[in-house]
């Protein structure tokens, strides 16, 4: 509300986060967090083996991992701040306000492991022959390194679905050790692990010769470690949803499929078990038979795993809806003990950044627009992705049922209908100001156009 | 970890490294899956839920306690109704009436009052065309409006809309006789009887309210007071104490109480409140191991449960 | 203009605030250290490499710089970080409404970033096969160096947009915050800095006996190289004496405190000493290497630097600050006393409704009425089938099959269990009341 308002009205501003945040899990999973322990193991292993082939392939995979992590992996991972910032600062500012020290160590180890990696891979050509221990050293100090930013990350992450004990006792260590830390910390090094083993399998096809003897074993190994981790990672999600807030299980259709297809949940979850079915059935084959392989055996499982990683992100952001900060504050920004205040007062007078402060008659369908901005822009689009005209249409078929009335009484109790929604928080004439707004969209064409958007009109 | 040297074959101070391998695998699966399997069939701390923010709390007037500086609000006297502003109605009337059907009754009675608004398409009987009087069932004076709107139609989906208050809804019964010509006037007789049933010109009060922090305090302290009066369950049946005890979800309590004590059906019989507590479990408070109760416990549970919510048993055929 | 006043955020902040000061000046100094090697070395490089057209030896240097940035540039990221959650923490309210304001362009940032440091990579792995191609290989590193020279540009709006809220309103775009008077003489400031530390850094880095010597460069020698890169390191120092005062003069007056004055009086006298012996050693006068010397005399400048910026950053916030403390404290005790007014699920008409009840009307009222028919049937008909078996009735809610075709489908409830059995029992009580 204090904020200026910044709205990407096609994308929507939730898909700004959601790219770069999935990106990022996307690259640090498999190529780094799970990518440097199977380096380094089988580093270990090729030394004693005596194997040079095999060291100068995961020199290569390594290679590429050092290009994507460095750059995309380090960027996004700033650019997750960057875009919260932008777009619900009161959120991304309330958790660095709780967890300012966890991030803080969490950097110091950032630090250690972009030093370590840099080493790792310059020196890797350097350190042969006699320095090799020395070498494999430097990889077991960056897997061990790469872990710990996870296992300090995850806290926060798990923190925002469920605050556990911090609600009460509001220090750092409380809202760290949630329910939720365990199991998605377990969950998330099982996954990076058995990611990291389908990501080095499809890197080695552009690395080993058709037919070769270091395909084949390359394939063996890399099923085999993929499947190795799979096992315990299927038994840490049911744990993960298991802490699941009971509360929030039922957003779970909606996270899962959208409201599209919402009703199809069941199908759903068997098409996702199916992936992990087939996952693992191309990783036993790969396994058992690495000479009689082709290209869905060295490709499809990493791109399994980013679809299922993909959707586990998109579902654990949806759950906690319509919180941000679990039972906190809701994902327009508005906290939960703001909420009475701002009943009384109405949410324009406690802005900053809109044009008008109240609702009058001549300024209702404009005091509506700065309504729908602060209260509802942070997930909706007027008429882009996830759009208030669509989500409308889909209630009110036809102009003469989409009238301000009808849509009034909807959003007075739009929490109700909608486990996944905020209660309004806005004197009742903001409400209908917001309704009559809404019904002017019946055409999906805003009033005013989307460059007059609300930061600085009120001079 | 032997990084040092490459394997030597003739070594055989270790176990040959594929069974170490082996070993060390096994020993990170069985670790992950005990622990795991521990997570899963342990009780779970949930957080504290917000309180909730719907409309506002009406407390009858003999419910309201006598101490105003906490906040209570004593309902005060609306004005009262001069039966002239029945009989017939003013541009003022006219204006706020039309804003209150566009808020409350368009949805069903449509925009024009024509009974095609999109929630009542489904309706059967459907919402009234109030533009054509001859289908009217309960009468077309203004009385016969305000009575309707004030007590709903029974049999069909109008409900009270009594949450109006009476100066509210005659403007809204104007509004509503405006939509068509040719209703009945009210006579000097119906305009009393309105009146007696309404208390229209003597005045009606508003409901007093009470912040919720005040209500839950005295709840709060009504409920210590009704358990220190009453039996102490866990000193009259401390079998039954030690079994809820072990059933119960330390972590639950709040939730497993409010069921025990709000929902009446598992006081039926113990074969009911088994399927009631298993079929719920662990969601409903009660930890998952209370599916392995025997039938004697069942009844035990269920005895002490009684006393402790302080029910009496069920008479049979009564529910 | 009247300033915006924000709230701040209720929550505390996590450490005294000079311990967080503390940090905030140590990690951006590291961080800029970093920044200026990376992004001078980039422009070093690519003169180097357009020198190397000329002569092979300046191409091979050109070369050793480009591998020094992949180094450099992670390391100027990741410390990047701790000034920004500092900074953050510290000057939330003013942070994060210069950086909304400007939010396009400020997230522009990451993916112009990404684009340097592939540009970057590109350039140095493709030194061989490039060899022959030196217009295409020239052409990455300007355009890498070209992208590295916006991202300075972008910060330093945001630094100097937020200092002065009484500007915010007046800002519409990310241009009118970039032509606020200061900030392209800091940039310019900035960017000679840059070459500066990059030619002391390269004066060093090529300085180093044993490593020249395995260059092998056929026409330069070390002197040589050396006294090149002092004479960019003293030409870039010397442009300051001229950036530097530009910069003071565009500050507007009320950020100015006599400590400020007295910290850049200091900074003029060391820059001149440092230029002095930049000069002794371009002129190769021989003596003592002065590298160290230099150096040091630079550091204290740097850090001096970095102490005045942050006296200018408070002098320019601390009344705003309060204000903003102000608000916030009234802020908090209007919050607190409307809890006194918050509401309570209740029934209408003078009844408190059950909770089975008031679930109901919820959930379900919308669809279901007692005996009458809705979008769904009545409830007396439905509920009929579940007598004494409420279990039934959230069963068949949670997925419903389709018993009549003459009513719509029922759409599967995504209600917790719990609230359901509440519900259902609510239900299979009511109908059998009645």
């Amino acid at each position: 509300m204090d904020f200026p308002i910044f709205h990407a009205d096609f994308f929507g501003n939730r898909l700004l986060i959601a790219i770069i945040g999935i990106l990022h899990i996307l690259i640090n999973h498999p190529f780094a967090v799970g990518m440097m322990p199977l380096i380094t193991v089988l580093e270990w292993w090729a030394y004693r083996r005596n194997r040079a082939d095999w060291d100068e392939l995961l020199r290569k995979i390594l290679g590429v991992c050092f290009i994507v992590t460095t750059t995309v992996g380090a960027l996004t991972g700033v650019g997750i701040w960057f875009s919260t910032a932008v777009v619900n600062p009161y959120a991304i500012g309330s958790l660095l306000r709780v967890f300012y020290w966890a991030w803080f160590t969490e950097w110091v180890i950032f630090c250690s492991e972009v030093v370590l990696i840099l080493f790792y891979f310059l020196t890797w050509k350097r350190m042969g022959g006699e320095r090799k221990p020395a070498h494999i050293r430097i990889g077991i100090a960056l897997s061990i390194m790469s872990w710990l930013t996870m296992v300090i990350v995850t806290g926060i992450l798990g923190f925002m679905m469920n605050p556990g004990g911090w609600a009460q006792e509001q220090s750092l260590l409380s809202g760290f050790l949630n329910p939720l830390y365990h199991p998605q910390l377990l969950l998330r090094t099982t996954l990076a692990l058995g990611a990291a083993g389908s990501l080095a399998l499809a890197l080695a096809l552009p690395f080993t010769e058709k037919g070769s003897k270091l395909r084949s074993e390359a394939t063996r190994i890399f099923c085999g470690w993929t499947l190795f981790w799979v096992v315990p990672m299927i038994i840490w999600s049911a744990v993960y949803y298991r802490a699941i807030p009971v509360e929030m299980l039922v957003n779970l259709p909606v996270a899962f499929g959208t409201q599209a297809w919402a009703g199809y949940y069941g199908l759903l979850l068997k098409v996702a078990a199916g992936i992990t079915a087939l996952l693992i059935g191309l990783c036993l084959w790969g396994l058992w038979q690495p000479k009689r392989t082709n290209a869905a055996v060295w490709i499809l499982p990493i791109i399994c795993f980013a679809i299922l990683m993909g959707q586990f992100e998109r579902t654990r952001q949806f759950i906690r809806k319509p919180y941000v900060i679990g039972f906190y504050m809701f994902s327009n920004g508005i906290r939960v003990s703001d909420v009475p205040y701002i009943l009384k007062t109405g949410v324009l007078a406690n802005s900053l950044w809109t044009r008008h402060t109240t609702v009058t008659p001549e300024n209702k369908v404009e005091a509506g627009r700065d309504v729908f901005m602060i209260a509802c822009s942070r997930c909706h689009t007027l008429n882009g992705m996830n759009s208030v005209s669509s989500n409308l249409a889909r209630l009110y078929p036809g102009q003469a049922w989409w009238n301000a009335g009808a849509i009034d009484t909807y959003i007075k109790n739009i929490h109700g209908a909608r486990p996944h929604m905020p209660p309004f928080a806005g004197t009742a004439a903001e409400r209908s100001a917001l309704a009559a707004y809404l019904a002017t969209l019946y055409d999906r064409r805003d009033l005013t156009s989307t460059a007059d958007l609300p930061t600085n009109n009120r001079k | 970890m032997d990084i040092d040297r490459p394997t030597d074959p003739t070594d055989t101070r270790w176990l040959p490294s594929r069974w170490k391998a082996l070993l060390i695998g096994a020993a990170i699966q069985l670790i992950l899956a005990a622990w795991g399997g521990w997570y899963l069939f342990t009780p779970q701390p949930q957080p504290a839920k917000p309180r909730q923010l719907v409309n506002e709390v009406l407390i009858p007037e003999d419910m309201v306690y006598p101490d105003t500086d906490q906040g209570i609000k004593i309902g005060k006297k609306l004005p009262s109704i001069d039966l002239k502003e029945v009989a017939a109605a003013s541009p003022a009337q006219l204006k706020a009436g039309a804003d209150i059907f566009a808020q409350n009754c368009v949805s069903c009675h449509g925009l024009n009052g024509k009974g095609d608004g999109p929630a009542g398409i489904t309706l059967n009987p459907g919402p009234r065309d109030l533009t054509a009087l001859n289908t009217w069932k309960n009468g077309t004076r203004t009385s016969d409006i305000f009575r309707t709107i004030s007590l709903g139609s029974p049999g069909t989906r109008m409900s009270a809309f009594d949450f109006l208050s009476p100066g509210e809804r005659l403007a809204l019964a104007h509004f509503v006789e405006s939509l068509a010509p040719g209703h009945a006037r009210d006579t000097a007789e119906s305009l009393q009887s309105l009146d007696r049933q309404f208390n229209l010109s003597q005045g009606v009060t508003e409901p007093s309210t009470i912040p919720v922090s005040t209500a839950m305090d005295k709840l709060v302290a009504e409920a210590a007071a009704a358990a220190r009066a009453a039996p102490n369950p866990d000193a009259v049946d401390p079998a039954g104490a030690q079994l809820f005890r072990e059933v119960a979800d330390s972590m639950r309590v709040s939730s497993l109480d409010y069921w025990l004590s709000h929902d009446s059906s598992w006081m039926k019989d113990p074969a009911r409140l088994r399927i009631l507590a298993v079929g719920g479990s662990p969601t409903n408070g009660f930890l998952p191991r209370v599916g392995m109760l025997d039938e004697k416990s069942w009844g035990a549970l269920h005895r002490y449960l009684l006393v402790r919510y302080q029910k009496k048993p069920e008479q049979k055929g009564q529910q | 203009m009247e300033p915006v006043v924000p709230k701040d955020l209720l929550l505390p902040l996590p450490a005294p605030s000079w311990l967080l000061t503390v940090l905030l000046l140590l990690s951006f100094a590291l961080h800029i250290l970093f920044v200026n090697l990376m992004l001078g070395g980039s422009l070093l490089a690519l003169i180097a490499e357009i020198r190397g057209l000329k002569n092979r030896d300046w191409d091979k240097i050109s070369h050793e710089i480009a591998k020094t940035i992949t180094v450099n540039k992670s390391i100027a990221v990741v410390l990047g970080v701790a000034p920004l959650l500092t900074i953050s923490v510290l000057y939330t309210v003013w942070f994060y409404t210069a950086t909304t304001l400007t939010g396009h362009t400020w997230l522009a940032v990451v993916p112009l970033v990404i684009l340097a440091f592939l540009l970057s990579y590109a350039h140095k792995y493709s030194w061989e096969k490039l060899a022959h191609s030196k217009g295409l290989h020239i052409t990455l590193a300007a355009a890498a160096s070209a992208v590295f020279l916006i991202i300075p540009l972008i910060f330093l709006t945001e630094i100097n947009l937020m200092l002065y809220p009484e500007q915010w309103r007046a800002i519409a775009s990310f241009w009118d915050a970039l032509f606020l008077s200061n900030v392209l003489p800091r940039y310019f400031h900035f960017i000679a800095a840059t070459v500066a530390l990059a030619g002391l850094f390269c004066a060093w880095y090529f300085g180093r006996a044993k490593y020249f010597a395995g260059l092998q460069l056929e026409t330069l020698t070390r002197a040589e190289v050396v006294r090149s890169f002092y004479a960019v390191a003293l030409a870039a120092t010397s442009a300051q004496l001229f950036f530097g005062p530009l910069l003071f003069l565009t500050l507007p007056a009320h950020v100015i405190s006599a400590s400020v004055i007295l910290i850049l009086v200091v900074i003029l006298l060391l820059a001149g000493i440092a230029i002095r012996w930049l000069w002794l050693e371009v002129a190769g006068t021989g003596g003592e290497p002065r590298l160290a010397r230099i150096g040091g005399i630079l550091t204290v400048v740097v850090v001096l630097m970095i102490w005045a910026r942050h006296d200018i950053r408070e002098t320019a916030i601390a009344p705003h600050r309060a204000l903003v403390a102000a608000k916030t404290a009234d802020y908090t005790a209007k919050m607190m006393q409307a809890h006194n007014y918050l509401v309570m699920p209740g029934g209408l008409g003078g009844t408190v409704l059950s909770p089975g009840a008031q679930a109901f009307s919820r959930r379900c009222a919308s669809c279901h009425a007692m005996d009458s028919r809705l979008i769904g049937p009545p409830l007396k008909e439905a509920a009929a089938l579940y007598r004494g078996n409420p279990e039934g009735i959230v069963t068949w809610a949670l997925q419903p099959g389709r018993r009549r075709p003459d009513y719509p489908p029922m759409p599967p409830q995504q209600v917790p269990r719990d609230e359901l059995l509440q519900i259902a029992n609510y239900i299979v009580d009511t109908v059998t009341k009645q």
